[in-house]
């Protein structure tokens, strides 16, 4: 007798190739913009940085 | 030529969006619509009002609407309608309130300030664009940073952890690639106010059309599912 057993495995879901490339580096892009504007708003909310808009 | 066609480019666009915003709201109700459709129609006085200067010249009216509603109020309420979309109702609700108070006070600030156009000229900025330097009167200038920091973590920030949220979880791609338009979309204007101080001119007004253009693409992105979404991988199994 066969004891094999096979597991049923999950499907798992994925963008198209390219988007699974694209994405993530987007994404940590736009991370590092959102820290750069807050550090650069709050220092001339501070007066450190003057001349704002 | 260029400081009134580019920013009346970009609030003619800026109406359009607020009408599909607001056309969205009117068939599926949302405030997180609603407050977007305000924002984006901020968004539009600010680039007719930058427009009017670049062809007709100064006039105070004018300016002061470009700086409450271009510069202070508009990533504000843009945000905030990400905030509906993304948090509690009730911390939406006391957000709004507090938004509502907050604007009526700059309202206030901005149309008693003390102006002094001679000053937009006399600085580091290009002179040909408006800003924030012709106000004299204390305590207007030093709002906008607040209203920015709002509009930069809850509609940059909410975009991106919306885009995050989809894109960890692969499913709704459309809304996971709008949202990354609508990210950088906002973020544009920043840049371009940034080059504008390194004397590129028309820096700020072409960023604030690249960024309407990208909002209103991630909007319109967002909304309209793709064919292929994503596809499904089964992992070989094991012999």
């Amino acid at each position: 007798m066969n004891g094999k057993m096979n597991k049923s495995k999950v499907p798992t879901r994925q963008y198209p190739a390219i988007y699974e490339k694209l994405i993530p580096v987007a994404i940590g892009f736009i991370v590092v913009v959102i820290l750069t504007l807050l550090v650069i708003t709050f220092g001339v909310a501070l007066g450190v940085w003057a001349n704002s808009v | 030529m260029f400081n009134s066609i580019v920013p009346l480019l970009s609030g003619i666009v800026s109406f359009v969006f607020a009408f599909f915003v607001l056309k969205r709201y009117m068939e599926r109700k949302g405030t997180y619509l609603l407050i977007w459709g305000i924002g984006t129609i901020f968004y539009g006085i600010g680039g007719l009002s930058e427009a009017y200067y670049g062809a007709i010249g100064w006039n105070p009216l004018v300016f002061r609407l470009w700086y409450l509603f271009g510069a202070i109020l508009v990533a504000a309420w843009l945000g905030q309608g990400t905030v509906y979309l993304l948090a509690k109702r009730k911390w939406a609700n006391i957000l709004l309130v507090i938004l509502i108070l907050g604007s009526i006070y700059g309202a206030f600030k901005v149309f008693t300030a003390q102006l002094d156009p001679t000053l937009m000229a006399a600085s580091t900025h290009t002179g040909s664009e408006l800003s924030g330097r012709a106000i004299t009167s204390p305590g207007v200038r030093v709002l906008t940073p607040f209203f920015n920091m709002y509009g930069t973590l809850t509609l940059v920030g909410g975009a991106a952890y919306s885009a995050f949220i989809f894109w960890r979880k692969r499913v709704l791609l459309h809304r996971t690639i709008g949202n990354i338009l609508i990210a950088v979309g906002a973020t544009l204007p920043a840049f371009g106010g940034f080059f504008s101080r390194l004397q590129f001119p028309g820096a700020l007004y072409i960023g604030e059309f690249l960024g309407i253009l990208l909002l209103f693409a991630g909007f319109l992105r967002s909304t309209t599912p793709m064919k292929t979404e994503s596809v499904e991988s089964v992992p070989a199994a094991a012999d």
